[in-house]
């Protein structure tokens, strides 16, 4: 009989294990998707370590807190707050048992009419509060130091993935023994005081029944552990974060380090040596402790991964939980009463439990005191805090106004080498068209002085004929013909290559006479080739005897063709002409 | 036990060797295109062959490592980021080969006056090619200077754009001695060299995104 009552109150622990712990290890699987058998046995042991090793720790609060010295009292209360915690997952999924099964001991408490453990209470609500802020913090510190050991490191980014996940395994394991350390309260801390002085056998080996006891606990995580993986839940939890190894093991590392301190008896025994007496081990949330941890990853990495929704919801539901935990469990000993008429026997059996508990000294009274210094502390801690946030938060400006300089003296950096490059290669094109184009100049310079030659020529030409009219002798006269015969096949080509030169000038120069008939659409083409004739710096002289005309008639040109570019008298026009 | 004694060393080897295929793959690349334009057949069919060897070494590598990365579990929340890069680094060496084999198959008619702007596309596009593998290597040492190369390798990419844009123009506007098709042919392998610097820009796209992450 005493062992069902026991087994029916360490369904909580099956319920723990299936989801808390599986929650914790599916972030770690997540790095190795097949499924490891040994790391599941380490995490099964440090399980069991956990909650044996302390199994005086955060148990014995629950044990003074809701005194009850009656299995079957300690089942009710169980099964209550495993009813409730069963329910308020399905309706809103994160909630914490340890919330539930406090809610339950109140109404336990309500309905007995014993003296409400207010400092007790009190103490119990600071420490919720206080874990998931201690958590938050935590794990933004260890990922801080994490980041700057790896971006200093310079390890390759697989070797470090590796590492990491090393270590993560690690902090599972931790997170696993104190996971187990804390929540032996739950599933153990009603039932120890009516077991508190029994013996069992054990394959004739005669333990404890408290030892027994946190050996069950401590089974039955396991058994919901190992089920967790064998049976895939649907939806387990919203819960699983898919964040980087590094994150992964923040997260982990701090929920470790968070229900360490709240769960270990060897440290709370440390920080009374140390001279920090009064604080006692209490039974904390998993999910708000991890929840906690991950929204201070995602405030470190800039991320925003919780709802507004979520984030009302979660504090909602803690006050939520041991409210209805402890109306609900009201309620079934009030049922149970009246079908059981209890005062017979089970009213027997709690104020016997009663009248034991407080003829035994086993109770250590919190005093105000304690929650005072509490208080000052959570104060001084958050003033701390808020100096960091500040000083943070100018270091992450500087950083970015650092970066932003940063980044574009990198990018002036990269345009100097790309206008080095453009230069050498515009300097290349520029000898090249500069060549060209003195090519091209002194070609029509040449052709311009022929063709000026050509003009003497025919002058002279015309001297020579003077001499023909007036030779007398026939050989003076052949020999004066045959002069004028050479003279005469010269100058055929004259008229062919003037117009070649003028061609000439126009395709050097296409782009000028472009922008000539663009910006003057008056202009005749013999206007056009004056101009050219200015461009080439010609004189008057020299066009006059290109064109075959006289230097006044070229001067008069030139009068006309000032006047329809609207020319002012002080500018002259091959300065003009230069210009265009 | 897997976790505990399990080695990255290989793996680390591996990605060196297949960075350095890649960097070799686009060398060839550009003096394939140089040796081409200065009408140097011999040594561009050399480069062909060479080429052809170091992509298909390069495929060999990148197969390696996506199965090592999977086989041994890392990095799953950027696995899938890593690998496009890997991808995305294989694609340098594969259109490094491809356009080499245009090159060599559609012999395409390049002015002596365009010659030069080719060189200049081939080295500026190279260029970002150039800067972006040692940002990959950096991102995978975890490396300060990961974010100016991926600016520089931004700055590169839009200089390629300007170059080609430059020598599109003058392709069609300024070169009278081309045919329309050969005009429209050589734009085509303008736009062969300019997709390497396209590649380099997706990579440092990548390596942004690889960066937000690891923050």
């Amino acid at each position: 009989m005493i062992l069902i009552l026991v087994i029916a109150g360490l369904l909580i622990g099956v319920l723990i294990g299936y989801q808390d712990i599986s929650v914790l290890y599916e972030s770690v699987r997540k790095n190795k998707p097949e499924r490891s058998y040994l790391a599941l046995a380490i995490i099964a042991i440090a399980i069991f370590f956990g909650v044996v090793i302390n199994r005086g720790g955060s148990s014995v609060f629950v044990a003074e807190m809701a005194k009850i010295n009656d299995l079957k009292t300690g089942a009710i209360i169980s099964l209550s707050a495993l009813l409730v915690t069963l329910f308020m997952r399905r309706k809103f999924m994160i909630i914490s048992i340890s919330h539930a099964l406090i809610g339950s001991i109140v109404g336990w408490l309500l309905f007995i009419g014993y003296e409400f453990p207010f400092d007790k209470i009190l103490y119990i609500i600071v420490v919720w509060l206080l874990s998931p802020i201690l958590s938050f913090f935590i794990a933004s510190w260890i990922l801080t130091i994490s980041t700057k050991l790896i971006k200093n490191s310079h390890i390759h980014i697989f070797k470090m993935d590796l590492i990491f996940k090393q270590l993560t395994m690690l902090a599972m394991v931790v997170a696993a023994f104190s996971l187990g350390a804390n929540n032996s309260a739950n599933i153990a801390g009603v039932f120890l005081l009516p077991i508190s002085e029994m013996n069992v056998e054990v394959l004739n080996w005669n333990i404890s029944a408290e030892l027994a006891l946190f050996i069950l606990a401590a089974i039955s995580l396991i058994i919901g552990f190992i089920a967790s993986q064998v049976i895939p839940a649907k939806k387990r939890s919203n819960l699983i974060f898919e964040f980087s190894t590094e994150a992964n093991f923040s997260v982990l590392l701090s929920y470790g380090i968070v229900f360490f301190i709240f769960s270990s008896r060897s440290f709370q025994e440390l920080l009374s040596f140390a001279g920090f007496s009064g604080y006692d081990l209490v039974p904390i949330s998993t999910f708000h402790v991890l929840t906690a941890g991950i929204v201070g990853i995602s405030y470190k990495k800039g991320y925003n991964i919780y709802n507004k929704e979520a984030m009302i919801k979660l504090p909602m539901n803690s006050l939520l939980t041991p409210l209805i935990s402890g109306l609900t469990t009201f309620v079934i000993l009030i049922i149970i009463n009246s079908i059981f008429e209890f005062s017979n026997p089970i009213t027997d059996n709690l104020f016997k439990s009663k009248a034991l508990i407080e003829g035994e000294s086993i109770l250590t009274i919190t005093d105000w005191r304690i929650v005072y210094y509490i208080v000052v502390i959570i104060v001084f801690i958050v003033l701390i805090l808020l100096g960091y946030f500040i000083y943070s938060r100018m270091q992450k400006r500087l950083i970015l106004e650092r970066r932003l300089v940063e980044k574009q003296a990198f990018t002036l950096e990269a345009e100097k080498e790309i206008f080095v490059e453009e230069l050498k290669y515009a300097n290349k094109a520029g000898v090249r068209l500069k060549k060209e184009i003195d090519l091209k100049t002194a070609e029509l310079e040449k052709f311009a002085l022929q063709l000026v030659e050509k003009e003497k020529m025919l002058t002279q030409l015309k001297k020579v004929l003077k001499l023909l009219k007036q030779a007398t002798g026939e050989a003076e006269r052949d020999e004066v013909i045959n002069e004028i015969n050479i003279m005469i096949t010269e100058s055929l080509n004259l008229a062919k290559e003037r117009e070649l030169f003028y061609s000439s000038v126009s395709n050097v120069n296409a782009d000028f006479f472009i922008r000539l008939s663009q910006q003057f659409t008056n202009l005749t083409e013999s206007d056009k080739r004056l101009i050219a004739l200015i461009k080439l710096g010609l004189s008057s002289k020299e066009i006059a005897s290109l064109s075959n005309i006289t230097p006044k008639s070229v001067e008069m040109n030139r009068y006309r063709l000032r006047k329809k570019l609207n020319l002012p008298p002080d500018l002259e026009l091959s300065i003009f002409v230069a210009q265009i | 036990m897997g976790l505990l004694f399990r080695n990255t060393n290989q793996l680390i080897i591996e990605l060196d060797r297949f960075i350095s295929v890649i960097d070799d793959s686009a060398l060839v690349f550009k003096e394939g295109v140089i040796n081409y334009l200065n009408n140097d057949f011999e040594q561009f069919k050399r480069n062909i062959e060479l080429i052809t060897t170091l992509e298909d070494r390069a495929d060999q590598i990148k197969r390696s490592i996506e199965s090592d990365l999977y086989k041994n579990s890392l990095i799953p929340e950027y696995r899938g980021d890593v690998l496009n890069l890997i991808d995305k680094l294989d694609d340098i060496a594969d259109a490094s080969k491809e356009n080499l084999y245009q090159f060599d198959v559609e012999v395409p008619k390049i002015p002596l006056e365009m010659k030069d702007d080719y060189i200049q596309l081939t080295n500026a596009s190279l260029l970002s090619v150039k800067e972006v593998l040692p940002a990959v290597r950096d991102f995978f040492h975890q490396s300060d200077d990961l974010k100016s190369k991926i600016e520089k390798v931004y700055v590169y990419e839009k200089e390629v754009d300007n170059i080609a844009y430059r020598l599109k123009r003058k392709l069609f506007k300024d070169t009278k001695v081309l045919k329309f098709s050969e005009k429209i042919h050589l734009r085509y392998f303008a736009l062969h060299i300019q997709q390497l610097s396209d590649i380099a820009k997706k990579i440092a796209d990548i390596l942004n995104v690889l960066i937000m992450k690891r923050m």
